[in-house]
């Protein structure tokens, strides 16, 4: 058989050869990745790089002047230097000082993720459940509930400073309903039995919109034959909670856990506005401690970028452990 | 009429005749020049509409606040070759800048005349790299300016003052029945005050911005410690030679603890910081603020009336080697030309004009901030708070002939202790090991 025969039986390309793609069909097989090259672009220089670069910078000592740069490499000494794993060491053991203040920090971060999560869901659920049933007034109440997602950081956190002052609100309405002796003299961010407890508040606070909107949202997925089915079989209240919403809710929480740990171990930018890690340390955290070894007097990048890394990697184990518990759960 | 041909040769030849006219006319110089403190700004550009009018050359100055957000603008634009003309910074910071090749040397145009306009104990201390600078930085394997040597010269100290002054409101110290004109002479004797005025007037004793814990340690506890020890003893103590147990020491640990204890601080002072606290102060919140130089301007302009402001000295403790604390100037703020300048010896003219003593007194009469220049005492020229100022200040500090190096694991245990004995966490029986343990552990990392 000739070419050409062959070219007639098997279409324009002869066996063997690859038909010739036109630049039309090129562009038309590869639209997705054309799609989203724009925004890999993006990712790789704004959030690839700067990930590996912080990465980088984690075995070095650099004061953020002179040279340090990965494209091309560069550490200028003396402002820069080859440290190997010694930042990690020094905030994890080898400096007392230091590793304690980390530690304890750490500890902070924990006791924020596991009540600050706990709280947020213990409140989100019922205001949920509340909003989900069919009341008068209903869109007021939702927006009421919102509010705390659409105010700005920094006016809540100076608003709740005001009212957590020894002259402030908290302390007058305890004055007024006869309850003086609760009142936090120092402020309830000055003492150390109530400053951390005082920014938990302020946290579910502002944490419990977007779990409430989500639960609500997986509540209405919910059909209402289930509960009647179970009504009818003699389930209470009680039963159709633990038995029907909570089990079904489950992937919500699992999202609404995995951003509330997340959110609680990187938790700073508060802490740093209406404590700065005071009474005597008791409200430091660890996204505190990066801030000030990365842009406070010390000026310690390659440290901070350590501290990053290590926040990183006890926020993934931390998010791992909860997803295999809620796996488990499921099967 | 025009053929296309003819307009496009007539179009080129304007292009041409304008791009050369610009060429020609020389461009009038600009300045820039950074400063992190917004208070400033007015009286950096009336320096600068000074020099302008007798130059021709405009400086912009612009003002980048907070500390953090300064120290991060010139990182990245240091990085990218931005930098301003003129640059302030932190008196002493400018050796790691200076060290990476981002200043203009001055070593040898600082020469002694301009040396001489400078306040004892201002540029000698900072601007010019000291041998114990030098070899304390020799030491240390991870100093960012070992390759800076003796005697070499990068900024010029503009803005000078101290901590350690005290602020008293002469109406509740009056009201407590003491003379507020006599200032009491000892830290026994001020505590007694305190005492006296809460159980007379119920005001707290004194505020200060605690929340920040730099600032119990460096404009307190420093002073109480080194008037009582003396300055070989303060120094043998910090290098780890001597102990926070020696009972000099001790004493100002037991004073601080004594504050907490007569719950003499004000309510919530854990929460306050720098600025709250004077302004708590102006609000009569308490009868006495702890500040520096730069403290009374800003009580006043909180509205404050100067006549019912007494200021003295931290008073030692009793016993102490230096009965009175004596205070001279340290710079705060040092000023440098970036090697970014297009026009360096324009901005070196600048720093040259700005430091005379004409401009700064015309600097301070704004800002009522001690400038690190000899300037007049007459309030004509100076403004009114600045001739009180001037007289608070000596020559001679205890500070000026210690050579301490204060690390900063110690002082972070010392700071922390601090605040934890308003706490009620902490004993200065227990404070004073461990800040020695995190002494030792430093230096020891350190090789020494």
């Amino acid at each position: 058989m000739t070419q050409t025969q062959l070219k007639s039986a098997y279409g324009s390309a002869p066996l063997g050869v690859k038909p010739r793609k036109t630049v039309r069909q090129i562009l038309k097989d590869n639209s997705g990745f054309l799609f989203i090259l724009p925004a890999m672009l993006i990712f790789l220089v704004f959030g690839l790089y700067t990930v590996v670069y912080s990465f980088v910078l984690s075995f070095f000592r650099w004061n953020g002047f002179g040279q340090f740069s990965l494209l091309p490499p560069a550490c200028e000494d003396p402002a820069c230097a080859f440290v190997g794993l010694r930042n990690f060491q020094e905030f994890l053991y080898s400096n007392p000082t230091q590793s304690q203040f980390f530690w304890k920090a750490f500890e902070n971060n924990i006791i924020i993720a596991v009540f600050v999560t706990v709280g947020t869901i213990l409140i989100a659920l019922p205001l949920a459940m509340a909003l989900n049933r069919a009341v008068r007034g209903q869109s007021l109440y939702r927006t009421l509930m919102l509010l705390p997602m659409v105010t700005a950081g920094i006016a809540v956190y100076y608003s709740w400073t005001f009212i957590y002052q020894p002259n402030g609100v908290l302390n007058s309405i305890l004055e007024t309903i006869g309850l003086g002796s609760l009142q936090a003299k120092q402020g309830w961010l000055g003492q150390p039995n109530t400053a951390l407890l005082a920014l938990m508040i302020v946290m579910i606070w502002g944490a419990v919109p977007s779990a409430m909107i989500l639960y609500l949202a997986g509540l209405q997925t919910i059909e209402r034959e289930l509960y009647e089915a179970a009504i009818i079989d003699g389930a209470n209240a009680w039963h159709l909670l633990w038995r029907i919403t909570w089990p079904l809710l489950r992937p919500i929480t699992v999202i609404i856990v995995i951003t509330s740990l997340n959110r609680a171990l990187q938790e700073y930018e508060m802490v740093y506005l209406m404590t700065n890690g005071s009474p005597a340390g008791h409200t430091e955290v660890v996204g505190l401690q990066i801030f000030n070894y990365g842009f406070g007097d010390q000026r310690q990048l390659g440290m901070a970028s350590a501290m990053s890394w290590m926040l990183f990697a006890l926020a993934f184990i931390v998010a791992l452990v909860n997803l295999r518990f809620f796996q488990a759960k499921e099967d | 009429m025009l053929t296309r041909k003819r307009f496009f040769v007539l179009a080129v030849a304007l292009i041409v005749l304008s791009l050369s006219g610009g060429a020609m006319a020389q461009d009038p110089i600009e300045l820039t020049m950074w400063t992190w403190k917004i208070f400033h700004v007015p009286g950096l550009e009336a320096i600068a509409a000074n020099f302008e009018a007798e130059t021709g050359i405009k400086v912009n100055v612009e003002a980048y606040n907070p500390d953090e957000v300064y120290r991060t603008k010139i990182t990245t634009s240091a990085q990218s070759g931005d930098l301003p003309d003129i640059l302030s910074f932190w008196s002493g910071g400018q050796w790691e800048l200076a060290a990476t090749d981002m200043l203009v040397e001055l070593t040898d145009v600082v020469d002694e005349s301009w040396q001489s306009e400078f306040l004892p104990g201002t540029f000698e201390l900072q601007s010019v790299m000291t041998q114990s600078t030098y070899d304390f930085c020799q030491q240390d394997a991870d100093c960012t300016y070992s390759n800076i040597e003796v005697g070499q010269v990068f900024s010029v100290p503009m803005l000078a003052g101290q901590a350690f002054f005290l602020f008293g409101n002469k109406q509740m110290i009056a009201d407590a029945g003491f003379d507020p004109n006599v200032t009491p002479a000892t830290a026994e004797e001020w505590m007694d005050m305190m005492l006296t005025i809460k159980e007379t007037t119920g005001n707290a004793g004194l505020v200060t911005g605690v929340q920040n814990p730099a600032v119990l340690h460096f404009w307190l506890f420093n002073p109480l410690m080194i008037t009582s020890c003396g300055v070989e003893t303060y120094d043998a103590i910090w290098s780890g030679e001597d102990s926070f147990t020696n009972p000099c020491a001790m004493k100002v640990l037991e004073w601080f603890y004594a504050m907490s204890t007569n719950d003499l601080w004000m309510p919530g002072i854990l929460q306050t910081n720098i600025d709250p606290a004077d302004v708590a102060f102006s609000q009569e919140m308490a009868a006495f603020d702890l500040g520096g130089t730069y403290t009374l301007g800003f009580l006043i302009a909180q509205g404050m009336d100067p006549e019912n402001i007494v200021s003295f000295a931290v008073p030692p403790l009793e016993g102490s080697v230096f009965p009175i604390l004596e205070i001279a100037p340290a710079p705060l703020i040092d000023v440098m030309v970036t090697k970014n300048s297009e026009h360096p010896d324009e901005a070196l003219q600048f720093l040259q004009y700005m430091t005379t003593p004409e401009q700064m007194s015309v600097f301070a009469k704004i800002n009522g901030d001690l400038p690190a220049v000899k300037v007049s005492s007459d309030p004509e020229i100076v403004g009114s708070v600045m001739p009180g100022l001037l007289n608070a200040i000596s020559d001679y500090s205890p500070f000026q002939e210690s050579t301490a190096q204060q690390l900063q694991e110690p002082s972070s245990v010392l700071q922390l202790g601090l605040q934890q004995f308003i706490t009620g966490e902490i004993t200065p029986e227990e404070l004073a090991p461990a800040i020695d343990e995190a002494n030792t552990a430093a230096w020891e990392q350190l090789g020494s």
